[in-house]
């Protein structure tokens, strides 16, 4: 483990860990996805000389972008964060030592992403009452497990919502009551909603704010990922999130480092999810 | 650190977000997707967009239509994504284009015809409106119905 952590090599790894994530986490067109595939697995096994050339960087961005462009309407917004991504190991590429580019890289696109975030969810005024979290918990089925086994509500129920979805989907105009919403689901919605809410806006301003903040947006982001990852498994997201983490992370943070190296590994077990 | 070093990517996301917050103003782009992290912020995702459609027969009788049957799968996810009134003209082009089949059972009486159907009994549609809607959630009534998206 010790070689890993070291300072000297914390670009090569930031590079062959975004090779990887780019290979792991699958894309919608089938042969550029395979070209991707790929043109990362010789960046993953390629000596330094090359994992660090601009020109390597400079081939999967324009492969990642090309990929991402033309649906850019509904692609989801992890795959934004990892075009942008590309771009700054092209331009880290390019000098002798990246590392400062990838930790101000790093930590601003953390920042900036958790601060959009935040403003969407608070102007669109849908958590203040845990709205949002009590209507995802009933529908999605991501939500399933929590809203059964935290929210106390019957599998059955959850299924008669879905129903319900539908139905008002079948008929256009037609207002459907929903099953009724437990205390506990109710309690449980507003909690996350207050805690979504609050941690990012922490780590939104520990990111932006600079170094001496940082300890804290780390500790803060690291718990964001493994505790949303695991029940909502956006993979790509959490992957990114953590290249991007291990990226911004200062240079003397050796443990910070291997922090985000186990993060890394967790936020794979939400295959199993 | 040179300028560009530093601030190339971040204002790259910055014009980003803001070309989607203005398109989820003016052009019904969900603030799920286009790149300006609002995914999960509100029930308004794409899923829960759906098209009202329904057509004239050759005797006049006004049908309904499974718009979303046998569509393009990208598409689709655009046009969800982004509901804007040339979705809409795109998605009536490509349902006038074509015949349709009475569906047995189901919430719809018609879906536009696959090449694997018979052609017998294709129904061909002289008039198509469609309009989207979304799936509105009244958290102080705990209900659920479909709205008109404008």
């Amino acid at each position: 483990m010790k070689p890993l952590l070291e300072q000297s090599y914390t670009s090569e790894l930031i590079l062959r860990l975004t090779a990887l994530a780019l290979i792991l986490h699958g894309w919608s067109t089938e042969w550029l996805e395979a070209i991707l595939v790929i043109t990362c697995g010789v960046a993953l096994i390629s000596p330094s000389q090359w994992l660090r050339h601009p020109l390597l960087w400079m081939l999967i961005m324009i492969e990642v972008w090309w990929m991402n462009a033309p649906d850019w309407q509904w692609i989801d917004n992890h795959q934004y964060l990892i075009s942008y991504w590309v771009l700054v190991c092209v331009i880290a590429t390019r000098r002798d030592d990246p590392m400062p580019v990838f930790r101000w890289n790093g930590r601003i696109l953390i920042g900036l992403a958790f601060a959009l975030a935040f403003v969407w969810k608070v102007s669109l005024g849908e958590y203040w009452d845990g709205d949002f979290i009590r209507y995802e918990m009933l529908m999605d089925s991501r939500f399933e497990r929590l809203a059964h086994f935290i929210g106390g509500v019957p599998l059955e129920t959850l299924l008669e919502a879905k129903l319900i979805e539908n139905e008002a989907i079948l008929s256009p105009g037609t207002s459907f009551e929903l099953p009724p919403v437990t205390e506990r689901l109710d309690l449980f919605a507003k909690a996350l909603s207050w805690w979504t809410l609050a941690i990012e806006a922490i780590i939104a301003a520990a990111y932006l704010l600079g170094r001496r903040w940082q300890v804290i947006g780390s500790w803060g982001l690291m718990l964001f990922i493994v505790s949303t990852y695991i029940c909502v498994p956006v993979l790509g997201f959490g992957a990114i999130l953590g290249i991007l983490g291990l990226a911004a992370t200062p240079v003397d943070s050796t443990k910070t480092r291997a922090a985000w190296l186990v993060v890394l590994a967790i936020v794979q077990v939400g295959r199993l999810v | 650190m040179t300028t560009v070093e530093k601030w190339l990517v971040p204002s790259l996301v910055l014009a980003i977000a803001l070309v989607q917050s203005t398109l989820v103003l003016t052009q019904e782009l969900s603030p799920w997707k286009g790149g300006g992290f609002g995914m999960f912020s509100t029930v308004d995702s794409p899923s829960m967009r759906f098209v009202v459609a329904r057509g004239k027969d050759e005797s006049g009788d006004r049908k309904s239509i499974d718009a979303f049957a046998g569509l393009d799968r990208d598409f689709r996810k655009s046009a969800q994504a982004l509901s804007s009134p040339q979705s809409l003209e795109k998605l009536e082009a490509y349902l006038k284009q074509g015949s349709f089949i009475t569906i047995e059972s189901g919430d719809h009486d018609l879906r536009p015809a696959r090449s694997t159907d018979a052609k017998d009994g294709r129904i061909h549609l002289t008039e198509i409106e469609s309009e989207w809607w979304r799936i509105v959630y009244s958290p102080i009534y705990n209900r659920v119905s479909g709205a008109p998206l404008r």
